[in-house]
C-alpha cells in the first residue's frame, strides 16, 4: 500500500499530537540536523500503518503493537506499507519508494465487540 | 524522581482529532468511540517531564503498546510516565544513550494500556537531567 507523505499531513499531525519539533516542519531546521528536508514523525508512520490496515479490517481491534524505527522518512516522499497476516498477528514493514527500510513491526488483532 | 503522573480525560473530540491526523477509521465498541492504539503517545504532551527538559537531539528508537482493554471516549485515565532504564552504547555516530520510558494508564484502578518508548540521544548525555 503506497502513501505520499505530504507537508500538509505532517503539519496536521504536528497540531494534533502537539509535537511541533521544527525538524518535522522546517527545511532549515532539518538541514541543521543533517537532513536534506523535514522528516516525518515516527509516530505518524506507526499511526498511519495501523490506520491503513484497519481501514480494510474495520471490525478488528489492535491489542498490542510494536515498531522499530530504522531510518527517517522524508516529507514529500512515498512510503510503502506491507502487511502480512498470520492468524491474529500482522507483520508490518515500511519502506521508501526505492526500497529503503523505514520501520518494521507487528501487531496483534482481535475482533471488536460492536 | 524520574516519574510523573497525570490524570487525563479522554473525550470523543480528542479521539476524533487524533484519528483524523493519522487517517484512522473511527471505531466503536458497544456504541462508544475507541481510541486508535497509538494514541497514548500524544498523552506525553500532557506531562511536564523534568528529565527531558535539557535533552536535545532525541531519536525515536522503538515503540510498544499493550492493551488490556481499549481506551474509550469518556474515560478518566490515571497515567504514570517513568524513565525505567538508561543505557549507553557506542555507535557509528558516537555515544548513544537509550532512554527507556514506560507509560501506564489505568481507569478506576484497572490497567488499560502499557506503552514502552525508547528514545535515543545522540552525543554526550546530560546525566544531571536523568539523575535529578
Amino acid at each position: 500500500m503506497k502513501k505520499h507523505i505530504t507537508v500538509e499531513v505532517i503539519a496536521q499531525y504536528a497540531i494534533a499530537s502537539k509535537d511541533t519539533s521544527t525538524i518535522h516542519l522546517d527545511v532549515n531546521a532539518a538541514r541543521k540536523a543533517g537532513f536534506n528536508r523535514p522528516i516525518a514523525h515516527g509516530m505518524y508512520i506507526m499511526g498511519l500503518a495501523q490506520s491503513l490496515y484497519l481501514s480494510e479490517h474495520p471490525a478488528q481491534w489492535i491489542t498490542a503493537y510494536k515498531m522499530k524505527f530504522q531510518k527517517p522518512l522524508f516529507v514529500g516522499t512515498e512510503a510503502i506499507f506491507n502487511f502480512e497476516r498470520v492468524k491474529n498477528r500482522v507483520e508490518l514493514a515500511v519502506t521508501t519508494g526505492t526500497g529503503d527500510k523505514i520501520a518494521a513491526g507487528s501487531f496483534l488483532v482481535k475482533e471488536l465487540q460492536r | 524522581m524520574n516519574k510523573v503522573q497525570q490524570q487525563l480525560y479522554v473525550t470523543s473530540e480528542w479521539i476524533s482529532q487524533y484519528a483524523q491526523s493519522i487517517e484512522a477509521p473511527l471505531q466503536k465498541m458497544n456504541g462508544i468511540l475507541i481510541a486508535p492504539s497509538t494514541m497514548p503517545i500524544i498523552f506525553w504532551q500532557e506531562f511536564d517531564i523534568p528529565w527531558l527538559k535539557e535533552v536535545r537531539a532525541l531519536i525515536h528508537g522503538t515503540q510498544r503498546f499493550s492493551y488490556m482493554a481499549p481506551i474509550t471516549a469518556g474515560m478518566l485515565l490515571d497515567c504514570e510516565l517513568s524513565l525505567t532504564n538508561v543505557e549507553e552504547k557506542v555507535g557509528k555516530q558516537g555515544m548513544l544513550t537509550f532512554l527507556t520510558h514506560t507509560l501506564v494508564c489505568k481507569c478506576n484502578g484497572d490497567l488499560i494500556v502499557t506503552a514502552e518508548t525508547i528514545l535515543i540521544q545522540v552525543g554526550d548525555p546530560y546525566e544531571k537531567a536523568y539523575n535529578s
